[in-house]
């Protein structure tokens, strides 16, 4: 089976431009080496960014975020709670960095309110008592995988395979082209061929392995992200402190529990993240300066992700990094690859990246995934579209005390279904 | 990588004596690094200090822009007209050992305080050498802490 396009990782990056490209009327391939969102994208700390935290030193990146912000709302509002958020002040130095923020905010537009401290507390009574200053901005939180799912199974509906367990492992490049890309199927241990027009690369932190393998010259420093779950969730709001951004500045409600991120540690491989105790009792630590209550709950569970910093031909690494980067490489000549970029600005990524394909494939044709509504956006309308019994099981979670749990079980069924029925399609059941 | 090495020199309009016995008081010196979260004695000359290091806008990273860094500061000499540091500490997931000599002179209106700074990277940081120059990142760094000590001491 020969396609237009493979795209390489399966995580909001990758799955964003398969949705496009496929809307786009392309037929396309997506190779996950493991599941879909198991990676970064899957790891991330919940916020769906309002900009606010890249006012001051990354404007650009704070304009997209916000604008992305308001189109996944509309795209998945079954993915997205709006708790909105708030940036509180807690020591005289936070205190001094208040109008450089409000000046940033008003800069790049983004929505936001002067809060009285003593209001910030009623509203939030587990916020610090001596907060100084709070500023309220259009934060929220956004459930990773919903979202993903959602992605892979409407890009696989409009027509894409959506391949799991697929782990690219080398190139077969002849006349400076990519003409056949190498595949182990983890599934059943064999090694498969794909082969596409373009090869469209969106591995994250694992992308400098891929395009190693196709001969690009890359240098790679992966950082880990250390988030840490508490066992109740504390405040309604996303609460930021309000100061530049660094490490220990975010505490998120997620679902019933607590986020509190981030470290920045440097790693040396993107698939062992040691996280220590140390990282914990930091986090915490930081956390409870803004919500005390956290540092007297239970921690759940931490986990991490990574964010690389690459190093190739073509790339401006500062630029890159700040915010995301598409590179067409010269050889081979169809290959394209995105490093960067925040899980706020996935579709962004995958519009840039697909115009960037569109036009290797000497196609117009624009992106029209701002306005199209994925799939679990009106669930159980949704479902009436799926065979019995899985039509059966799915709805039955709606109306009885699991519906809302429910509705990630649905996804997960579904993601199966899609995973199952592109391996048919492709020929490697 | 082959350790980093730094120095300067600044002047206090106060005597020797005076610059000396701030210098080897170390919960006066804590207080004087820059952008302090908190710090704890632990006996007469050694603290356990808590600080954010701004390594700058070069590096592309947001998240490694500002970090945390979670260190033990030693005084372990403190004789004549000098006093030496020994800074142990870790910062993104790596090792950082900083040797710190400052050596006090009068002049006509008080003291010229000249410093040394010998810094050795954990291998994880110096990865990041790759990426930036971090030759001139530290040095910055160096030189913003002893503005902040100079600060305190005027």
């Amino acid at each position: 089976m020969d396609f237009d396009v493979a795209v390489i990782g399966g995580g909001i990056n990758g799955l964003f431009t398969a949705l496009d490209l496929t809307l786009r009327g392309f037929s396309v391939v997506l190779l996950e080496r493991g599941a879909i969102g198991g990676g970064t994208s899957g790891r991330m700390h919940g916020l769906l960014h309002s900009g606010a935290r890249y006012a001051v030193t990354d404007p650009k990146a704070a304009v997209e975020c916000i604008e992305e912000n308001k189109v996944l709302v509309n795209m998945a509002p079954h993915a997205v709670e709006d708790t909105g958020g708030y940036f509180v002040a807690i020591t005289k130095e936070d205190e001094e960095y208040v109008d450089q923020f409000l000046r940033g905010l008003r800069q790049v537009n983004i929505e936001h309110r002067e809060i009285n401290p003593g209001e910030a507390v009623r509203e939030e009574p587990n916020l610090n008592p001596n907060v100084k200053a709070v500023v309220e901005v259009p934060d929220k939180v956004v459930f990773a995988r919903d979202l993903m799912f959602s992605i892979a199974i409407s890009a696989h509906r409009e027509g894409a395979l959506i391949m799991q367990g697929a782990e690219v492992i080398g190139f077969n490049i002849n006349g400076g082209e990519v003409r056949e890309v190498s595949v182990k199927d983890h599934l059943t241990g064999g090694v498969r061929s794909v082969k596409a027009r373009v090869i469209a690369v969106a591995a994250g932190p694992w992308t400098y392995r891929v395009v190693k393998m196709a001969g690009i010259d890359v240098d790679m420093m992966p950082t880990m992200g250390v988030m840490v779950v508490y066992q109740r969730r504390l405040t309604k709001r996303v609460i930021n402190r309000l100061r530049m951004h660094s490490d220990g500045d975010i505490l998120l409600p997620y679902g019933s529990t607590s986020i509190m991120g981030t470290t920045a540690v440097i790693v040396e491989d993107p698939d062992n993240l040691p996280i220590s105790d140390d990282d914990i009792k930091f986090l915490t630590s930081e956390g409870s300066q803004m919500v005390p209550l956290l540092a007297k709950i239970s921690v759940v569970r931490a986990y991490a992700s990574v964010r690389p910093l690459i190093k190739m031909q073509g790339v401006d690494t500062r630029e890159a990094t700040r915010d995301f980067m598409v590179i067409r490489h010269e050889k081979p000549s169809n290959m394209v690859t995105v490093i960067g970029g925040k899980f706020t600005t996935g579709r962004l990524v995958g519009e840039r990246l697909s115009d960037e394909v569109a036009r290797m494939l000497g196609s117009s044709k624009s992106s029209v995934t701002r306005g199209y509504r994925l799939f679990g956006a009106n669930l159980y309308d949704d479902l009436r579209e799926l065979d019995e019994p899985l039509r059966s099981l799915a709805s039955s979670f709606r109306g009885g005390v699991d519906e809302d749990r429910g509705r990630v079980a649905v996804l997960t069924l579904l993601m199966s279904e899609v995973a199952r029925d592109s391996r048919r399609r492709i020929g490697w059941l | 990588m082959p350790n980093l090495r730094y120095n300067g020199s600044f002047n206090i309009a106060k005597p020797p004596s005076e610059v000396f016995n701030r210098l080897t008081d170390l919960s006066f010196i804590a207080r004087c690094i820059p952008n302090v979260a908190s710090y704890e004695l632990m006996g007469e000359s050694r603290a356990r200090v808590r600080f954010m290091v701004d390594l700058g806008e070069e590096v592309p990273i947001a998240e490694l822009r500002r970090i945390t860094a979670d260190s033990t500061i030693e005084v372990v000499e403190a004789k004549g007209n000098s006093v030496k540091y020994r800074v142990n500490g870790r910062a993104a997931g790596s090792q950082i050992e900083v040797s710190l000599t400052l050596t006090i002179e009068p002049v006509s209106d008080g003291s010229r305080v000249n410093w040394s700074a010998e810094t050795s990277l954990g291998r994880l940081l110096q990865l990041m050498s790759r990426f930036v120059n971090i030759d001139s990142m530290v040095g910055r760094i160096a030189n913003d802490t002893v503005n902040g000590i100079t600060k305190c001491l005027q």
